[in-house]
């Protein structure tokens, strides 16, 4: 394909959102156009994922407005990087169609499917950018997108929760811009391909700064993945969402951090003494596990269960991240490849449980799990949808949770330390909590017989998009191999970014430059050996 | 001078920091409003300092490049701008709206969620109920020229606050009123 | 209930006849005519020399909505100026800029997006002026939209 094609998951929804804004009041052809589009997105991100990973690299990039790198803006498409546009473009479309059912004429005046994709834009920029700074423009495309989709409506505790998610944002973008100020400062770029190129080359003192600088940009992406102790912000913002477009929230939102993790720790800071950020992502994974799920424990509403859950399962995902840290090739590529199954897995199944949590509070008439009942009796498709994805998420076999949880676990014994020991022991106890607090739903909501009427029947046809996003998980589970092998090929090209940094315009050139000086360095450290000591 | 840069991103992040932690909903934009200034302030810093720095615009071909500012931390930091200013508005916009809704600043005096969701699940229910006849009714009727042309998010937020009856008559509520504002509307008050 | 709220705020800027008395300050008008239409002209010279000069989309577009501001203050938040539907001047912008990208993937030699090439008919034309067209009218939207929308205080 050509490379200056990858930009087109970028461009489509840009278009799309321009358009159906202007189309405002139209309420059916906006819909309409609206689906195609996604539809049409999503074809298009399938038939990109099939070409990279078909290419001899499985890198594809580019640079916009013809500069070459590291001076133009890099976008680079990888097979990780594709996977993502898949599943945002996909779980986009669900959940968009499943909002046909859900959005009100309100809701669709106040541009609700505009800024639906002005989200997926900047979720689909933010896989694509090959440049720091990019990627905080498409952070914030994606926030502003969420913060007025969050408010579409504007009921009280909407603008409440809105406020304080804007509020939290804003200091954490600010804290982005600091850290790549800090990082241009140190290392003189910005691009990725270039920072892996020069983070590798540095040694002493500079790559303990570069290594001090990165930790500030950890903490800006902890806070967007939610990892502990910064997850305070989700739990509460989640819930007010509207209804559909929460499924996409909750399953790309995070993600897109966790995306970001894995892209710039385990690829782009390659210093010596890089492993430190990993390592404190390994700590922190075990607690974001075990408060995730622990508030989700002690909540009685659907959605805020499963907004707790995320955070949870956000551990397991930056657990996977943090096993890098162990120096050991094979179990590195394994715990990239568990943590990209595990985020296809997640963003599929978390969305799907918050699209069959609508549809159930559809069904029996609101969220609170005390007031709720007998769901199975009055629609036993929807209990058998939330059963699978359930089980799914708790990692319960044959479904892709279960494959998830394993690869993941696997690495971490593999791994062989007594932290990686500690943190697979927390997995398995949190996997366990998690069933419970499904099992909590699965009983007060659907199993036990209380109220016999269903408030609205009208919720069949939401029933289609949710079935799909089930299949998808029931078919990674019992025929995982080839999603396993196609996320062992996309972990092997972010642990080894040669192919990364030569598909960008220029950097091969660039790349060559870099290994001249370190060559001369070499040698003139090595004419004075007393230099050396001194640096160490 | 860098130290100098230093002090000042230093002050500035600590007294953004402190506006932050103001239970007050106004302090907190300034607090973001000068955590992007430091950020800014950062950013020019990262680009270094030369005793010379021309403006970066290659306007002849014998120009000398290397006397010239780095021109990337300026262009980052319009990027970065432009964006705490669109944030910035959207956030006040809200300010103003929680202050219509609730008719404090405060954030630790606004209600509990658990309060009112309750309420708000069933307002939603009822508004849903009632959409869905209104579509019914008004699917044959309702046209885009009925529309007034504008009416965007502050518009909605507005016309939102009208429904809230205490709000409006809140007492102590012209104080908020901006100066400007009372200009603009000079010819209605 | 959003149709009859809806109804009222339309109908009100229609029963109030825009005559003179509804204009602020008679000094400010005056003023705000030299006034708007030299700023005007002054961000369309900034605008168009911000290709290879300080200057720009932003800047110009910045200083156009300060013309509007200007107006929005003599007239009142009545006024012709605040009833175009700003945000939609915003959205055109956005499409002239992106659409600009697009084209110039097929007519410029690399193909990238956002490539630039320059046109020497019938003026020296960079190509970046028509993305920077697109981003001072989404300046100008966004401003205005701004200004006029908190300025209206209708829920009072």
């Amino acid at each position: 394909m050509a490379p200056q094609l990858i930009i087109l998951p970028i461009l489509i929804p840009a278009f799309a959102a321009a358009l159906l804004a202007l189309l405002r009041g139209c309420l059916r052809l906006e819909k309409v156009l609206a689906a195609l589009t996604a539809l049409g997105l999503t074809g298009v991100s399938v038939w990109m994922l099939m070409a990279i990973d078909g290419s001899d690299t499985g890198v594809v990039g580019t640079v916009l407005g013809g500069w070459e790198a590291p001076y133009g803006i890099a976008m680079v498409a990888d097979r990780l990087a594709c996977i993502m546009l898949c599943l945002s473009s996909g779980v986009g479309a669900v959940a968009l169609i499943y909002t046909f059912w859900t959005v009100t004429e309100t809701q669709q005046r106040h541009f609700f499917y505009p800024l639906f994709f002005v989200v997926i834009l900047g979720c689909n920029w933010a896989f694509l950018s090959g440049d720091l700074f990019n990627l905080f423009v498409s952070y914030e495309v994606m926030l502003i997108g969420s913060y007025g989709m969050m408010m579409v409506g504007a009921s009280k505790p909407q603008v409440r929760q809105t406020m304080k998610y804007i509020g939290l944002n804003a200091v954490g973008s600010t804290i982005f811009v600091a850290a790549v100020g800090l990082i241009y400062a140190t290392t003189g770029t910005l691009n990725m391909a270039d920072l892996a190129v020069r983070t590798a080359t540095l040694e002493g003192d500079q790559a303990a700064m570069v290594t001090a600088c990165s930790t500030v940009l950890l903490t800006v992406f902890a806070m967007k993945t939610a990892a502990w102790p910064l997850y305070f912000w989700l739990p509460d913002s989640y819930p007010v969402v509207p209804a559909g477009a929460n499924g996409f929230y909750a399953g790309l939102l995070t993600k897109v951090g966790v995306y970001s993790l894995l892209r710039v720790f385990v690829m782009v800071f390659r210093q010596p003494g890089s492993e430190f950020a990993l390592e404190v992502l390994l700590v922190l994974s075990g607690f974001t596990m075990l408060f995730g799920v622990l508030g989700a424990m002690c909540q009685w509403e659907i959605r805020r269960i499963l907004s707790w859950h995320i955070i949870s399962q956000v551990g397991y995902m930056v657990m996977g991240i943090g096993l890098v840290s162990i120096a050991n090739d094979e179990v590195k590529t394994l715990a990239i490849a568990g943590t990209i199954f595990y985020i296809v897995h997640h963003i599929v199944v978390k969305s799907c449980l918050f699209l069959v949590g609508g549809i159930a509070g559809k069904v029996a008439g609101t969220q609170e799990l005390k007031k709720m009942g007998g769901v199975l009796d009055m629609a036993p498709g929807v209990a058998g949808l939330f059963i699978i994805a359930s089980f799914s998420l708790a990692g319960l076999p044959p479904f892709s949770g279960f494959l998830a949880k394993f690869v993941l676990l696997k690495a971490g014994l593999a791994g062989g330390t007594t932290l990686a020991y500690i943190i697979v022991a927390v997995a398995i106890v949190t996997s366990f909590f998690t069933l419970y607090s499904m099992t909590k739903i699965w009983g007060y909501a659907f199993w036990r017989n209380r109220c016999k009427e269903s408030v609205s029947r009208n919720y069949r046809g939401m029933m289609v998009p949710t079935a799909v996003l089930v299949v998808v998980t029931v078919v990674m589970g019992v025929w995982a191999q080839p999603f396993s092998q196609l996320a062992s090929r996309a972990a092997t090209t972010v642990i080894e970014p040669t192919a990364y940094i030569e598909s960008v315009p220029g950097m091969a050139r660039e790349r060559d430059e870099a290994d001249d000086r370190q060559a001369e360095r070499a040698t003139s450290i090595a004419s004075k050996p007393n230099n050396t000591e001194a640096v160490r | 001078m860098e130290l100098l840069m230093a002090l000042v991103i230093g002050v500035l992040f600590a007294a953004g920091t402190y506006l932050l932690l103001r239970p007050n909903f106004i302090r907190v934009v300034m607090g973001l409003g000068l955590y992007s200034n430091a950020a800014n302030m950062l950013l020019i810093a990262s680009g270094g300092y030369k005793a010379i720095g021309l403006s970066p615009f290659v306007t002849s071909e014998d120009a000398q490049t290397s006397v010239m500012m780095d021109p990337l931390p300026p262009d980052i930091i319009l990027t970065a701008i432009v964006i705490s200013f669109a944030v910035g508005a959207l956030f006040l916009t809200l300010c103003y709206r929680v202050y219509l809704d609730h008719g404090t600043d405060n954030p630790e005096e606004l209600p509990n969620d658990e309060m009112d969701e309750r309420d708000s699940d069933a307002a939603q229910a009822r508004a849903q109920t009632q959409d869905l006849e209104a579509t019914k009714a008004t699917e044959e009727t309702a046209s885009d020229e009925n529309e007034p042309a504008a009416r965007s998010l502050p518009d909605v937020v507005q016309e939102l606050a009208k429904d809230d009856p205490q709000a409006p008559h809140e007492p102590g509520g012209d104080e908020l009123r901006p100066r400007g504002a009372t200009g603009l509307n000079g010819a209605t008050a | 209930m959003t149709e009859r709220d809806h109804n009222t705020t339309a109908d009100t800027p229609a029963d109030i006849p825009s005559s003179h008395d509804e204009k602020g300050s008679p000094v400010l008008c005056t003023v705000a005519k030299f006034a708007a239409t030299l700023t005007l002209l002054v961000s369309l010279i900034i605008f168009y020399q911000g290709h290879n000069l300080p200057g720009g989309g932003f800047i110009g577009g910045v200083l156009a909505a300060a013309a509007g501001a200007m107006v929005l203050l003599g007239w009142g938040a009545n006024s012709w100026v605040a009833r175009i539907a700003w945000w939609r001047v915003s959205v055109v912008g956005l499409l002239i800029s992106l659409t600009t990208g697009v084209v110039l993937m097929f007519v410029s030699p690399s193909g990238d997006f956002m490539d630039h090439i320059t046109l020497h008919w019938p003026i020296h034309l960079p190509t970046a002026t028509f993305f920077d067209l697109g981003v001072y009218l989404i300046v100008i939207g966004t401003l205005m939209t701004v200004f006029v929308e908190l300025g209206k205080e209708e829920g009072r």
